[in-house]
């Protein structure tokens, strides 16, 4: 009975690591589209229109749903994941930037770069439904997987802003270095770069203690593997990227990518990181667990993707 | 009053440097250039001296500040430009710098120059990249001659005049 038990989970488990098909969003500014990848394929399964210099991208696997943030035509496109077909678009005020989902998937927020400000996005109504003013220039945001806080950076005022989820209530600001930008959240460390000072900022967000390591040049994007034992980091005038070691809090290893990285993802699951490469149009795929570069695959022009967006089934 | 107007001005010129547009935007020039790239990088790897082959600069002058290798440049169009050194890769041979302030209509310019062998031991394919934003940094309507078009047509004028000027100094005997 236990034997049988066992091949049968081995058999799932065998079946769901073939099953596993990592699918990357990758907004592109220069083309103004949005480029649906196959990681393991490598192909470009479909490229899509949407507005006008597309920069952030949220996934909601719960809503099924891809929002894009089009910093240069005030608007937010809704993608169907099933369908890949535009939904909507969204018109918003200001200029567009960070975008991510609420950790119950039942709001998208937004951060409007110029008026400071926080759209909230109902994922039922897909209609703005609350408007916050938040610190100055907020870029970076991301949730914690508690569902409790809503974290944002704030370039023009070096901070991190921390807002409750429920009623949109300020907790608490901490300064960070020059230019903070590209935000990640696993478990208690909340992941800062700090753009104009080539370092990252660690911030646990239960102390609050606050830790600075020194990356490569115009940090953009930041993630940490499953048990926060290393972190990586797009330095985007290097064409590489930092790997630390967050035990000793030391970069241990750089790791060649395209031209001018920006955004940065991973995917525990299928052992894979993914950068974004502004420069060369393309993304760069890596092997997570040997931190080597693997290979390249070509998109839609100057992609940015900022945010989370990989699609894991 | 006077202090008044010069803080503000102040406050403007510090927000000037720092704050920039939403998308980056891109340049990126290449030439072929028939001399080999040893030949090439030596020319180009000497900050101080873009004055030689560059039209559109006509002096430059380095100093040291602290770790920092500094460039004034003057414009032929007048004004003048403090850029930079970010890196002198030897191996890639390719150098980094960015624009500290100046009067190029852009904004967080940072650029490379890399000098890449050619199909030839004698040839050398040189390519220019600036990634940077436009000036103004609030939302439209964008007033002229601070918006994403001005800025490329100002980067392109230079990389478009300094390369072939490059050329024409390295492939001179």
């Amino acid at each position: 009975m236990i034997f049988k038990k066992f091949i049968l989970l081995i058999f799932f488990l065998s079946f769901s690591a073939c099953s596993s098909v990592p699918i990357a969003y990758i907004t592109n500014q220069g083309s103004n589209t949005v480029s649906i990848v196959d990681i393991k394929k490598k192909k470009v399964r479909q490229e899509i229109s949407v507005g006008k210099g597309p920069v952030g991208i949220a996934i909601s696997l719960k809503k099924s749903y891809v929002f894009i943030s089009n910093a240069n035509d005030s608007s937010v496109t809704v993608l169907d994941l099933q369908s890949n077909k535009i939904i909507k678009t969204i018109k918003v005020n200001g200029t567009p930037v960070g975008i991510t989902k609420s950790t119950n998937e039942d709001y998208i927020y937004v951060s409007d770069w110029y008026n400071s400000e926080i759209f909230t996005i109902d994922t039922k109504s897909l209609t703005v439904i609350n408007r916050v003013v938040v610190g100055k220039s907020p870029s970076g945001m991301i949730c914690d997987t508690k569902g409790k806080y809503l974290f944002i950076s704030n370039r023009d005022e070096n901070t991190v802003e921390i807002y409750n989820q429920s009623d949109f209530s300020f907790v608490k600001k901490i300064k960070v270095g020059n230019h903070p930008y590209g935000v990640f959240i696993k478990k208690d460390l909340l992941f800062v770069v700090n753009v104009l000072d080539d370092s990252i900022s660690i911030i646990n967000v239960q102390s609050f203690a606050t830790e600075t390591i020194k990356v490569g040049d115009h940090p953009y994007g930041v993630v940490s593997d499953m048990n926060n034992q290393f972190a990586f980091v797009t330095n985007t005038q290097d064409d590489n990227v930092s790997v630390i070691d967050l035990k000793t809090n030391k970069e241990i290893r750089k790791i060649k990518v395209g031209g001018n990285p920006e955004g940065i993802d991973i995917d525990d699951k299928d052992n894979l990181l993914i950068t974004s490469n502004w420069r060369s149009d393309s993304i760069s795929v890596i092997d997570l667990e040997k931190q080597e570069y693997l290979y390249e695959i070509k998109t839609g022009k100057q992609s940015r993707s900022f945010g989370q967006f990989i699609k894991i089934d | 009053m006077k202090k008044i107007i010069a803080s503000i001005f102040l406050i403007f010129l510090s927000f000037n440097v720092f704050a920039h547009g939403p998308s980056p935007q891109k340049v990126e020039k290449s030439i072929t250039i028939n001399a080999s790239p040893d030949k090439v990088w030596a020319i180009v790897k000497d900050f101080g001296s873009i004055q030689k082959w560059e039209p559109l600069v006509t002096d430059s002058k380095v100093e040291k500040k602290g770790e920092d290798t500094l460039r004034t440049l003057t414009l032929k169009s007048g004004g003048k430009v403090i850029e930079k050194l970010k890196g002198i890769d030897e191996e890639a041979m390719k150098l980094k710098y960015e624009i500290v302030e100046g009067a190029i209509p852009v904004a967080d310019y940072n650029s490379f120059i890399v000098v890449a062998k050619g199909s030839n031991p004698n040839e050398s394919t040189v390519t220019w990249v600036g990634r940077f934003y436009r000036v103004y940094k609030l939302n439209p309507p964008i007033p002229a001659g601070q918006d994403d078009e001005t800025a490329i047509k100002a980067v392109t004028e230079i990389y478009d005049a300094g390369l072939p000027g490059l050329k024409k100094l390295a492939e001179t005997k």
